[in-house]
């Protein structure tokens, strides 16, 4: 009997193994053709048929580009003739910023743009790494009330007045093509590019 | 009183009485047929809809009344809700959204998607040159990367997790466009722009994009909804959503990153020894479990 019923344990669990096994080659051969390796090749025979050259769309003209062209990198690049200056800045900012962003720049209702002893919110004087970005940004989305209403100069102006609250320039200090792209500002050199390299790392 | 402008004024009275009345029938006809058929309310008999006639067919269809699929929404943002979604495609009215300056509407015919910086020829295209490009359709999730909320125990999936939602877009592969415009060789960056009140801007690693963004224009076989980008938008496979820039009409190629505000001020995260994270792109890999959950 008890042979009998031993016998019986070891064919089951070979059966059982049998079947695991079955159900892992299984999965295998399904996994191996579908999904982004299928996509890819057939992408590739799909691109053989190209041309090199579609023709389709109309060239843009320097002027078309110039219209749309406002973005101003950490090298200055593009930023416009002019010249700010934050006593001028002020009148502006007063006018037309200080109903959202406070009238010292730090008591809302929306985001903090002046950093204070007490707060540690992110904002520009310590979470900012380039002074430039100050006039991209104000110039395409402020006011959030009517975006991009500003004039250069007045950009100019508000950015050279962002700045001097946040102690980064003197009140006198002129801000334009030349002079923003080179300033230093204290949350520069706290920012570094991504390390993640992927696997089970959690950071 | 002259009897003649008596009559006329009854008159006058008595058309506007018949106009009104007209109006009214209108509206009650107009109702009367998209009524929704149902039995009587008779509580002796049974409901059965297999005993009656139900409603006619639909323009544009609608859910069971029995369902309430809903977006939790915020001033800036709206949350799936997963834990009510089977399968593995997010409606398109149910798409997570999260935007800067509201939602734009942009006729399509006035829209244009302009191409320059480091390229041989910068083009324009409008959404009906796109759409005679050769297309690529492909299901791919799109999250935002501030998505994850936690701090109590009772939350629903929708609100732990419900800025992430995935479709199936159509629309052409990124690598088409450039090379159609010529991509010089110092080019490394992008920035891609989008057309709301925020122009929301960011900088992409050319070399990640060329390999498998595409310019969409379709989300499951439809046009993508405005909530979108509609009538374009950059959808970039595992990147941060903040990225595929919505509402796309301006691509300029670069050398360098543009640093816009929201890939410094936002979009970074502090990490050890007070440094600060930039260009974290890839989003890491989230699950949640949607059923069972809270409630
Ligand atoms: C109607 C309200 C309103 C007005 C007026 C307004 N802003 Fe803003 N501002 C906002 C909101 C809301 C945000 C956040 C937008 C977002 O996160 O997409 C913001 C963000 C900013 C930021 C980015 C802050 C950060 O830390 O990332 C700056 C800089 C800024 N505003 C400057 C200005 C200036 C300069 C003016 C005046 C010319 C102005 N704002 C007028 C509402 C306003």
């Amino acid at each position: 009997m008890n042979k009998i019923s031993s016998f019986l344990f070891v064919v089951g669990a070979l059966l059982l193994a049998i079947s695991c096994s079955d159900r892992q080659a299984e999965n295998v051969s399904y996994a191996a053709p579908s999904g982004e390796g299928e996509w890819k090749e057939n992408l590739d025979l799909y691109q053989k048929t190209w041309p090199q050259k579609f023709g389709i769309g109309r060239q843009a003209s320097k002027e078309r580009i110039k219209k749309w062209d406002i973005d101003v990198n950490p090298q200055g690049e593009r930023l416009p003739k002019g010249e700010g200056l934050a006593s001028r800045g002020k009148e502006i900012y007063l006018a037309k910023c200080a109903s959202c962003h406070g009238k010292n720049g730090h008591e809302g209702p929306y985001d903090q743009l002046v950093v204070t002893d007490t707060s540690k919110r992110n904002t520009i004087g310590n979470y900012w790494p380039y002074a430039t970005t100050i006039f991209d940004y104000v110039r395409r989305a402020m006011p959030f009330n009517a975006p991009g209403s500003l004039s250069d100069q007045e950009v100019y102006d508000v950015t050279a007045y962002l700045l001097y609250r946040n102690k980064i320039i003197e009140e006198e200090y002129p801000v334009n093509a030349n002079t923003l792209p080179q300033i230093e500002m204290p949350a520069k050199s706290r920012f570094v590019l991504d390390d993640r390299r992927g696997g089970n790392e959690i950071k | 009183m002259d009897t003649k402008v008596y009559w006329r004024r009854l008159f006058k009275r008595w058309m506007v009485g018949v106009l009104l009345g007209v109006a009214v029938a209108f509206v009650v006809v107009k109702m009367w047929n998209n009524r929704i058929i149902e039995p009587d309310k008779d509580t002796k008999i049974v409901l059965d809809p297999s005993k009656v006639q139900g409603r006619g067919p639909d323009k544009a269809g609608y859910r069971s009344k029995y369902e309430r699929l809903q977006k939790i929404t915020s001033t800036t943002a709206a949350r799936t809700p997963l834990q009510d979604l089977y399968g593995t495609i997010t409606p398109s009215d149910l798409h997570f959204e999260r935007h800067h300056a509201g939602i734009p509407e942009i006729d399509p015919e006035k829209h244009e998607l302009l191409i320059h910086g480091l390229v041989e020829q910068p083009l324009v295209l409008k959404l009906k040159d796109l759409k005679r490009y050769p297309s690529v359709t492909r299901i791919c999730f799109i999250e935002c990367s501030g998505n994850f909320r936690y701090g109590k125990r009772e939350m629903t999936p929708q609100e732990v997790c419900g800025l992430t939602s995935q479709s199936e877009w159509t629309g052409v592969l990124l690598s088409t466009i450039l090379e159609e415009a010529g991509i010089k060789p110092q080019a490394e960056w992008f920035l891609a722009e989008g057309a709301d009140g925020a122009l929301m801007a960011r900088s992409v690693p050319l070399k990640e994009a060329l390999a498998e963004a595409m310019i969409a224009y379709a989300q499951n076989g439809e046009p993508i909804r405005p909530q979108q980008g509609y009538p374009m938008r950059l959808v970039i496979p595992g990147f941060e959503g903040n990225t595929q820039i919505k509402w796309l009409r301006r691509i300029e190629l670069s050398e360098k990153p543009f640093m816009t505000r929201e890939e410094t001020s936002k979009y970074t995260e502090k990490i050890a020894k007070g440094k600060i994270r930039m260009f974290s792109l890839v989003m890491d890999a989230r699950s949640i479990i949607t059923y069972p959950a809270y409630p």
